[in-house]
């Protein structure tokens, strides 16, 4: 196993490598100026010039690639060009926040999502079922904005059970948790519902009954097991995004997080920043695809078993 | 296979629907605004606490509630005193000598002396510092030699003693005391540790970047200690959640918007609540003069003739803003110049025609990105198009945008001015300075007008400078190089609760010391 993760992390440098290379040439070749957007409505061309000189934007394009990655090999991910404070330092302040914004929604959306899922399962063509596929689909199609805003408007502004945007502490957290998490909630619950339909046809299950077991037991011990391999992908995949950044939950509900910092640095042509959001997000993927490797064999012995072989 | 019994299952969803209901409830409750804090709003977070670059407004006001200037700009476009509370200005202009407050203490304690605002300013100067806000100082006597690495300090800023301050120029520069007042002329120093100290009425408590500023009040502050303990600035772009918080009281102050103004207006329990503030700007359609079609000045005017700009203001902006005459608003000029290009589209279709545009023309008309800004310009093509001026609407982000008009792309461009200091200067020269429109704005250049500027900057005399003012004005109003719109007029709202507040005329004015709010 422990061989399994060094080669992985080893096939992720190419990876990171590439992401940066591509990102830092975008970046570059993109229209704009960072210099113009530092210094605001009154300029001269000389200082214009004086603060390209210092930036390093005067250098060659390759100069400045190699010295970008060496900086990075380093650590150093330099200063934002915008408010002059080192990038490694602001991420440090983002990272808990988005983190806390991504494990909260999975919070919700994967125990609910699944519950309703197998849930949805059982009752296949009851009511029950019909309302929450109903349920499920709006919950994939509606788009996170409009979520967020439905949830300050109603919960925020109407009920007052909680402050509509802010953060620092749980009460600030569960809107835009619930915000975020409702697609991955909505999606977990059609996925797990389908597989559980299929699994729910195998023989196993048939026996497992005929045993005599309870209906929880073959349920979850049984019957969910064989479908959490999918439901993995898709907790990996919408975890990994959450934590590289959730622009829209961010900017509506005020919160600090990467996705916002990451957005900003965009629209002023704030390179350092830009190139330190993208290594935390690469990095952030290729973790999780680790993770999500390692669960799959835990969940699945045959995946295990090909893990040690290999 | 059978499962109806199922009920287990619904029993398990409700408990946890319940657990999850009850910490809805129980962590929302207790949740209240607090009373001794004042609750503010910012659409993004300012760029940093040094006051060297202090280029937006943001930045801007925040170095107002941390530091202090010599002079500080009052509710109106007056000049109040700040850390000097006198000074005297020599007949030819050249002088100023400032009387700094007695016992003034920097937030760590440490006492102001005259000193540290040579310092300070010197700082703004200093190669080392790096600021975007040199400009600032280069009329002063020896600045650009200190500023290149020359000399070892500035010899236009001398202490007679501790309390004794002169600023003496290389030549009359009229809206010189204004600069003082600016974000980027706060006074400050820089101790030990780095840290970036100033005199301000809050102290910096807690900054999540993107998140919110938490500021604490200055006790020692020189002009008497704010009323209320703190003062939180959260960081909302968007504008339903700044509603939400003002509805529900986590927000002391909003601007309202633009999107809301009929509600809020037409709401007996809020509409009490309105205050209004005129602004000093002056929003404008900039015209490439430097090609055709704009090179022509009959286009310009028929461009002018054929924009409804009334219509806009009463349809898209709420009312909220007059039509401008020119490019210098109300109050900056005295008095304020009739407006020569009413809407006549049968005049501009004549124009156009004398022109040899008769059979219409395409232009570029280019805005940021924002989709607020695209009520207006699609109200401009539209009333274009009736003129046979046919509008392709050009939306860029802002560097794009920005960028693209400094070098000339567009036909023309939709954009703003605000003031930076409360003075007639300031919407001419960094506009319209032959030099500098040349190199990032309209491409308009006239010498007579160059003269005019030269001599606003320059007397003393106020009678003297609104003459040359208002003939700076004609020239641009004959020539337009720009389509006048508006000034704007901005609709604020605060709680019922909230005393001692009221709109600003600078957008660095304010720093809430006399504010309060009633239990």
């Amino acid at each position: 196993m422990i061989n399994f993760i060094i080669r992985r992390i080893l096939q992720a440098i190419p990876v990171i490598w590439g992401v940066m290379t591509i990102s830092f040439l975008l970046m570059n070749v993109a229209p704009g100026d960072p210099v113009r957007a530092m210094v605001g409505d009154y300029y001269d061309d000389s200082t214009l010039e004086t603060l390209r000189e210092e930036m390093g934007l005067n250098e060659s394009l390759g100069m400045q690639y190699v010295n970008f990655i060496s900086n990075v090999c380093k650590g150093n991910l330099g200063k934002s060009f915008m408010t002059q404070r080192f990038v490694i330092e602001d991420l440090k302040q983002k990272v808990p926040f988005t983190l806390q914004l991504a494990l909260g929604a999975m919070l919700i959306a994967v125990p609910m999502g699944i519950l309703l899922g197998v849930f949805a399962a059982i009752n296949r063509g009851k009511l029950i079922d019909r309302i929450l596929i109903i349920i499920s689909l709006a919950g994939v199609s509606a788009p996170v904005f409009w979520v967020a805003l439905l949830l300050i408007l109603i919960v925020g502004i109407q009920l007052q059970w909680l402050p509509p945007t802010g953060f620092g502490g749980i009460k600030f957290l569960i809107l835009p948790a619930i915000a975020l998490g409702t697609r991955s909630m909505a999606m977990l619950a059609r996925t797990s519902r389908a597989y559980m339909l299929d699994v729910l046809k195998e023989d196993y299950i048939r026996t497992a009954l005929a045993k005599g077991l309870s209906q929880r037991v073959v349920l979850f011990k049984h019957g969910l097991r064989n479908v959490l391999i999918p439901l993995i992908t898709i907790v990996a995949a919408d975890f990994g995004s959450y934590l590289s950044g959730a622009v829209l939950t961010e900017s509506i509900f005020g919160w600090p997080g990467v996705g916002r910092f990451a957005l900003n640095a965009i629209m002023k042509r704030d390179f350092p920043v830009i190139q330190g959001t993208v290594l935390f997000m690469a990095l952030i993927f290729v973790l999780i695809n680790i993770i999500v490797d390692i669960c799959y064999a835990w969940v699945d012995p045959r995946v295990r078993e090909k893990m040690i072989y290999e | 296979m059978d499962y109806d019994k199922s009920h287990k299952f619904i029993g398990m969803f409700y408990r946890i629907f319940f657990i999850f209901l009850y910490i809805l409830i129980v962590g929302g409750c207790g949740v209240k605004p607090n009373s001794k804090q004042l609750n503010l709003i910012m659409p993004g977070d300012p760029k940093n606490i040094d006051p060297a670059y202090a280029t937006d407004v943001r930045t801007g006001q925040l170095c107002t509630l941390l530091y202090d200037n010599l002079v500080r700009f009052g509710n109106g476009a007056e000049l109040l005193p700040g850390l000097s509370e006198s000074w005297e200005i020599s007949e030819d202009g050249l002088k100023y000598l400032f009387s700094i407050r007695d016992s003034v203490l920097f937030q760590d304690g440490k006492i102001l002396q005259c000193s540290d605002i040579k310092k300070s300013f010197e700082r703004i100067l200093d190669p080392k510092t790096k600021s975007h806000r040199k400009w600032l100082f280069k009329n002063v006597n020896g600045a650009t030699e200190f500023s290149l690495g020359n000399s070892e300090s500035v010899t236009g800023f001398s202490c007679e003693d501790d309390n004794k301050l002169q600023i003496e120029l290389i030549q009359p520069f009229a809206p010189f005391l204004g600069f003082l007042a600016m974000p980027s002329a706060s006074i400050i120093y820089v101790s030990k540790s780095g840290k970036i100290v100033g005199t301000g009425p809050w102290k910096l408590k807690e900054w999540i970047h993107d998140g919110h500023i938490l500021l604490d009040r200055n006790s020692d502050y020189f002009d008497g200690a704010p009323k209320l303990e703190y003062l939180k600035i959260r960081i909302l772009p968007e504008v339903l959640p700044r509603t939400a918080e003002f509805v529900t009281g986590y927000l002391d102050i909003m601007e309202v918007p633009e999107s809301e103004f009929s509600i809020w207006s037409k709401d007996p329990e809020w509409s009490p609540n309105i205050k209004y503030q005129d602004d000093l700007n002056i929003f404008y359609l900039g015209l490439n003069c430097s090609r055709p079609p704009f090179n022509d000045v009959k286009v310009r005017r028929a461009v002018n003739y054929a924009i409804d700009v009334q219509r806009i203001i009463d349809k898209v902006k709420n009312g909220n803003a007059i039509p401008a005459s020119g490019p210098i608003p109300p109050g900056l000029i005295r008095p304020y110049p009739p407006i020569k290009y009413g809407f006549n589209p049968q005049r501009a279709k004549e124009l156009l025609a004398l022109s040899g545009y008769a059979d219409g023309l395409e232009i570029e008309l280019w805005q940021s990105q924002s989709s607020k800004l695209l009520y207006v310009t699609e109200a401009i093509q539209a009333q274009l198009e009736a003129v046979g001026i046919h509008v392709k609407i050009v939306r860029n982000d802002w560097n794009m945008y920005s960028k693209a008009v400094t070098e000339g792309v567009p036909d023309m461009y939709y954009r703003s001015w605000y003031a930076d200091y409360p003075d007639a200067e300031n919407f001419l020269a960094p506009l319209f300075e032959s030099e500098i429109s040349e190199r990032r704005w309209t491409r308009y250049s006239n010498k007579d007008l160059d003269k005019l500027i030269d001599k606003i900057q320059t007397t003393t005399d106020e009678k003297q400078r609104q003459i040359y003012i208002h003939e700076a004005s004609s020239i641009l109003i004959d020539d337009v190089p720009w389509v006048y719109l508006w000034h704007t007029r901005t609709a604020y709202i605060s709680q019922p609760n909230l005393l001692g507040w009221s709109p600003s005329l600078m957008f660095n004015a304010e720093k809430y010391i006399q504010v309060t709010k009633n239990d």
